[in-house]
């Protein structure tokens, strides 16, 4: 018979009401596992409460031995608190850890923590931290690590430290440090976070990728041989060349975790050019990538390699900044709104390789979404609201990455909004310059990142303030739910507030929010467990090489 | 001679330092440093951020002081980093910052550090241009035999259906750039599109270690298009020279075609296409920036493309020198070759 509690304890009483839930369809799939996960209930027992058919078992035992090669953009290390792409993370995790990892399954796994509990209030979060790992250098890893990391995460006086709007409220605003007395060192291996005011982002923040966990002597070195010299990880680095490769290896000494496979990891920078990472592929000269463009699936799909897949909360959004006239108008924003209906889009623009969004945010992948309904799409009223607004001569011009997905989802809209009869003019902007206005244009499109939490982006991206707010969208109220919703750690109980948060969004009219995206990995055959990971990190350790090419 | 040659290294200097001040001047214009910061620290920077850090790195002093100091004449900066670490031009980490020199520019020998690729400068072009330096060699060993033998067909009887022939290949080789034809030839002899899969469509190994495989479509791109241009100028020359009167008057001394064609003619032939190889140094510097993108072979013309696109001050600086040393030294090669194979010319 199936286990069904982790621990010797009883079938815990909350459990079979969550099954019946999920079963009746009143909660998701995703959602269902993490509270049985709270629960203490075995995955096996959680499959078999629930009704879902375990996944096959794995075909092959793992392999050890061989060095993966991968093609991605090398980008040059710095402070990983400091991080801006993802790539840098891939390479850095191989060699230090998170102290809590996202998974593929879109759970939470505690790494370098054993466990953490948040209080009711969603005010005090205990972190236990695991014992028994250890530096290469022979230290414990322990609170001073962890408490140290934290400060760090906490500085917002540096320039480029993102990971400290993500530690919320653990940020003084004042003095941009850790607020004084938040981080309380209990014992060696646990850490108490006493926060003035109740934020449930925390942990999924720790688990986004800036936050390395580094020793606890690393000052900010950019030299990544000397950053790296200290490391809790499975593998050392070799070498680390922007632009050009780099390169880790499996330490000789046994990992906290258990086996390595791979012999190393070598990532080849081929730039963004397609063909050449196209002809890559054929030349034998990798195993993976980074990342495959929708439009090319078709390409690698002919050549025999496998396309892994996986749909995330990475979107794009086509916004409005209500600091540049005319769009301090509402109407001549929802007039927008209405004229783009959000399937054309996602079908011109991404092939549909992804899910219709609702242009509010967030997604059925969180667990808090409410469902308010798709867009309504109505290019007459589109019409009507401009001509209320007495702006029919105005001409929208919509900005644009020079990026083929962008590009072609931009198109897509504004062809959209001239078949409703508005007047809109294109731009496109090279990224080397783009980035220098993002936050600025009047009109753009701006690609956003999947986060676990569905109030987490939409408390980054639309809070007044606060410095990813693109739109210049400000409003008392609209801050008011968002501070209500991250005290919320329930998801049952934060859907309520996510439903107006939501509404509002949608009838502010500030963004165009018209699909998620699903995004891709490419592997030759003989290559394991490398699949696609809905943030884009590369969790090695579970990947071997089965056979060489 | 010397004087020649003074002269010669004299107008090298002068145009080196007018390059390298124009391209420094492009290269620091405001928005091309906020880019620059942008990319080094953070995309989403604020505009605060973005000022505090050019203050902060040196970048905010008048453009003809800051290229004094990477010419080295005039001292480098110093500061002190947001935790007041001390910070300078001349700083590294492996000497204390009191022992430090206070110049540290071109004239010292110190080409300066690549924000891009995280490493000294020096060490860069060196590293990238011997990379260039095997590509260029073999596209040469491949180019020169073939044009010149091409060339020499084509022109020893002009009008032949022979040379239409190879005239018409030429033109269609000179005419296609290496964009298409490298596209082409990865299409056709390197993908399951079409394939043959002879040779790899990625030369990114060819980095470690070279093979016929893995080499052999970029060398064939870069030849084929220079190739025919060579070919073209070697015809007319031959064709010039066939009809001289000394080969009239071997012909009529009752010699064969070919001792005419191999004694007589190639030798005065091959003056003109001398100086046209010469000058394919230059052409292929710029010709390695489209074939080294495409084919993934990181060398001198890949870097000048990451250099440009990150807006890598020093970098570019020093690419633009050794553009300018490589131009003007081919140049004055083929002038004294010239010499050498036109007894007719003299130096003054």
């Amino acid at each position: 018979m199936t286990k069904l509690m982790l621990t010797g304890r009883h079938l815990h009483p909350m459990a079979e009401p969550a099954a019946e839930s999920f079963k009746r369809g009143r909660i998701g799939r995703r959602e269902f596992l993490a509270t049985m996960a709270a629960l203490g209930v075995t995955t096996a027992g959680a499959l078999a409460l629930g009704g879902i058919a375990a996944r096959p078992a794995r075909a092959a035992e793992p392999k050890k031995g061989g060095v993966l090669r991968v093609a991605m953009n090398v980008k040059a290390f710095r402070d990983p608190r400091t991080f801006d792409g993802v790539e840098m993370s891939n390479i850095a995790r191989q060699c230090n850890e998170y102290l809590v990892r996202w998974k593929r399954d879109f759970s939470f796994e505690p790494w370098l923590l054993e466990a953490w509990e948040m209080s009711d209030d969603a005010k005090t979060l205990t972190m236990h931290i695991r014992k028994g790992i250890t530096w290469s250098n022979g230290d414990t890893f322990n609170a001073e690590d962890v408490i140290h990391n934290l400060n760090r995460w906490c500085d917002a006086s540096v320039d480029a430290n993102s990971v400290a709007s993500r530690m919320g409220a653990l940020v003084d605003s004042g003095t941009k440090k850790a607020v004084p007395g938040a981080i309380e060192k209990v014992d060696d291996f646990t850490v108490k976070l006493n926060l003035p005011k109740p934020d449930i982002s925390l942990i999924p923040g720790m688990a986004d990728y800036p936050a390395v966990i580094m020793h606890r002597s690393y000052d900010g070195e950019t030299d990544p041989m000397k950053a790296f010299a200290i490391t809790t990880g499975a593998c050392e680095l070799v070498s680390w060349q922007p632009q050009v490769s780099a390169e880790v290896k499996r330490k000789d000494k046994p990992w906290w975790k258990g086996e390595f496979w791979l012999d190393g990891v070598k990532w080849t920078d081929y730039s963004a050019d397609l063909t050449s990472m196209i002809a890559a592929f054929e030349s034998g000269d990798i195993d993976t990538d980074h990342e495959t463009a929708a439009d090319s699936l078709k390409q690698t799909e002919a050549l025999g390699l496998t396309n892994s897949e996986i749909a995330t909360g990475s979107t794009i959004v086509a916004r409005f900044n209500v600091g540049n006239k005319p769009y301090d108008d509402v109407k001549v924003r929802q007039a927008a709104l209405h004229a783009v209906d959000n399937k054309v889009v996602l079908e011109l623009g991404l092939n549909g390789k992804g899910k219709v969004a609702d242009n509010h945010h967030v997604g059925p992948m969180h667990a808090e979404f409410a469902d308010i309904g798709p867009q309504q799409h109505d290019p007459a009223k589109a019409k009507a609201l401009l001509k209320d607004a007495g702006q029919e001569t105005h001409v929208y011009e919509l900005i644009s990455l020079d990026d083929d997905w962008q590009k072609a989802t931009a198109d897509a809209i504004a062809g959209q909004m001239r078949d409703a009869g508005l007047k809109v003019d294109r731009k496109i902007i090279p990224a080397a310059t783009f980035w220098n206005d993002w936050n600025k244009y009047p009109f753009s499109c701006t690609e956003w990142l999947g986060r676990p939490l569905g109030i987490q982006v939409v408390a980054l991206a639309y809070k007044s303030g606060a410095s990813w707010n693109e739109t210049a969208y400000s409003d008392p109220k609209f801050d008011a739910l968002l501070d209500k919703a991250l005290a919320q750690p329930d998801p049952d109980k934060r859907r309520e507030t996510m439903k107006e948060i939501e509404t509002m969004l949608r009838e502010s009219g500030i963004i165009i929010q018209p699909y998620w995206r699903s995004v891709y990995r490419t592997y030759r055959k003989g290559v394991m467990g490398c699949d696609q990971h809905q943030a884009l990190e590369q969790h090695l350790d579970q990947a071997w090489i089965e056979s060489e090419s | 001679m010397g004087w020649f040659l003074l002269k010669r290294v004299g107008l090298m200097l002068l145009t080196a330092f007018c390059l390298t001040f124009i391209v420094f001047a492009l290269t620091n214009l405001q928005p091309n440093l906020e880019k620059m910061a942008k990319t080094l620290v953070n995309t989403r920077m604020s505009d605060e951020e973005v000022a505090r850090w050019l203050t902060r790195y040196g970048y905010e002093q008048p453009v003809l002081v800051r290229y004094g100091e990477w010419l080295g004449v005039m001292p480098g900066w110093t500061g002190s980093d947001e935790n007041g670490k001390p910070i300078g031009r001349c700083l590294n980490p492996d000497i204390a910052p009191e022992d430090a020199p206070r110049f540290c520019g071109v004239l010292q020998g110190n080409l300066g550090y690549s924000t891009v690729f995280k490493a000294p400068v020096k060490a860069i072009i060196a590293e990238r241009l011997a990379l260039t330096g095997w590509l260029m060699l073999w596209v040469m060993i491949v180019m020169v035999p073939t044009a010149l033998i091409i060339g020499v067909l084509a022109g020893m009887r002009e009008g032949s259906r022979l040379d239409r022939g190879l005239s018409i290949f030429s033109i269609a080789t000179t005419a296609t750039p290496e964009y298409v034809s490298g596209v082409v030839f990865i299409s056709v002899l390197a993908s399951s599109a079409v394939g043959l899969q002879w040779f790899k469509g990625s030369a990114a190994s060819a980095m470690e270690h070279m093979t016929f495989e893995n080499f052999t479509l970029p060398v064939l791109t870069m030849a084929l298009y220079g190739m025919g241009y060579i070919a073209r100028m070697t015809r007319a020359s031959m064709a010039e020279v066939m009809t001289a009167q000394f080969i009239r008057t071997a012909h009529l001394k009752g010699l064969s075609f070919g001792t005419v064609v191999v004694r007589h003619a190639l030798r005065n032939a091959l003056i003109a296409p001398f100086t046209v190889i010469m000058l394919q140094f230059p052409w292929l510097l710029t010709g390695v920036v489209i074939v080294e993108s495409l084919f993934g072979y990181k060398g001198f013309g890949w870097t000048l493309v990451r250099a440009a696109d990150n807006n890598d001050i020093e970098l570019l600086l020093s690419c633009s020198l050794v553009a300018v040393v490589i131009v003007l030294l081919t140049q004055l090669i083929s002038d004294i070759g010239y010499v050498y194979l036109n007894p007719r010319m003299r130096v003054a």
